[in-house]
């Protein structure tokens, strides 16, 4: 009875998870509506806060940083090409909880998954595959995130 | 393999023709109740037909009431046909379904289950038919009921395709709520997990095709 049988092991996919804090100041940002969420462009203080967070993990940011907005019966994120590099997403809205949905979820072959709720202040780095961002539940609250990828620095 | 985390994917559990068979039943069934917890102690189990017969005024002001009231942490919208609680009230389900139940509660799958649990004190598991629309979900909660003995909760996925982001996902929580793991519905694949545990269905997206169809239930010691 039953085929191969899976589960419950230890994890197969490549994430780290680092607690920098928020940036200070007030995130205010002109948004631009997509199908399935709004993204903006990082403001300089924030290139430099994730600037001196990657740089503490050895890295380093590559590419264009975008903010990314969901609200309620949203969900998704933008397509990044991180093959090779790190992925990293880096939550600036409140806590939330699971059952707001708006979870980072990576795929763990076959037909299992693994992810992590938002904390403010946490940044997700991940290699090989990109995650996905679980729909909003009906009347919670937005989530930001900044999301972009980044290299190993040259020492 | 179970002993780990208390929980194990077994994919090709039954016969692929028995499979398509139940499946196909559960597509074409028509007597759904729409289950959805109102607030602590008050749940509401509707009948989809009648729900669908309500005008549309009517029907959307019940489901914003419903979504205002509450704020409970386990929440859940789905439907469901619960086979041994109808049939223990005497009421007829179709045959099919009271294979299921059947089968569910033959030696042989009892015995299996207790092979692959390490564990002798099954006696006989409660069944239901579940499906998942986009916007239906089940929050966090751990199925612990001592009253009722529930050892393994388990849940056999007969949706023939399905999309990790078209959500639906059984996933295991952490203590801090974060997703330990997760099982995206594979058809005629079971899952069984230790009671309790922390878990959750995410919520189905409007991305789904398809409903999300499964039988679940527990597993029971002897009373």
């Amino acid at each position: 009875m039953g085929g191969q049988r899976t589960g419950s092991g230890e994890p197969r996919i490549d994430v780290r998870r680092v607690q920098v804090g928020l940036p200070p100041g007030r995130l205010e940002s002109i948004w631009r509506e997509q199908e399935q969420f709004a993204v903006s462009q990082a403001s300089a203080d924030l290139e430099d806060f994730i600037t001196r967070a990657l740089k503490a993990e050895g890295l380093e940011a590559q590419g264009a940083l975008v903010l990314v907005r969901h609200g309620p019966g949203q969900r998704g994120l933008p397509p990044l090409s991180s093959a090779g590099r790190w992925g990293f997403a880096l939550d600036l809205t409140e806590a939330r909880r699971t059952m707001d949905g708006g979870l980072l979820l990576f795929a763990e072959p076959p037909g299992h998954v693994r992810g992590w709720r938002a904390e403010a202040g946490m940044m997700t780095l991940w290699r090989t595959q990109d995650p996905d961002l679980t729909e909003l539940a009906p009347g919670s609250p937005d989530r930001i995130t900044l999301l972009g990828q980044a290299r190993a620095l040259e020492v | 393999m179970f002993s780990g985390h208390r929980r194990l994917h077994i994919p090709e559990i039954l016969a692929s023709d028995s499979a398509r068979e139940l499946y196909g039943l559960l597509k074409d069934a028509d007597d759904w109740t729409r289950s959805i917890h109102v607030e602590t102690g008050r749940d509401l189990d509707i009948s989809v037909r009648d729900l669908e017969a309500m005008p549309a005024a009517e029907r959307a002001e019940l489901e914003r009431s419903l979504a205002d009231s509450s704020s409970d942490s386990l929440q859940y919208v789905f439907d469901t046909v619960r086979i041994s609680a109808e049939l223990e009230a005497g009421r007829a389900v179709a045959r099919a379904m009271q294979s299921a139940r059947d089968f569910i509660n033959s030696r042989a799958f009892l015995d299996f289950v207790a092979a692959v649990t390490g564990d002798d004190r099954l006696a006989f598991a409660d069944v239901m038919a579940t499906r998942y629309l986009p916007g239906h979900f089940l929050t966090a909660h751990g199925d612990e009921n001592p009253l009722q003995r529930r050892l393994y909760a388990y849940v056999l996925n007969l949706t023939p395709i399905w999309r990790a982001d078209w959500g639906g996902i059984l996933m295991f929580l952490d203590d801090d709520g974060h997703v330990a793991e997760g099982y995206v519905p594979a058809f005629n694949a079971l899952n069984l997990f230790a009671v309790p545990q922390l878990h959750a269905v995410s919520m189905v997206t409007r991305l789904a095709q398809t409903p999300r169809l499964s039988i679940t239930g527990w597993i029971h010691a002897a009373d």
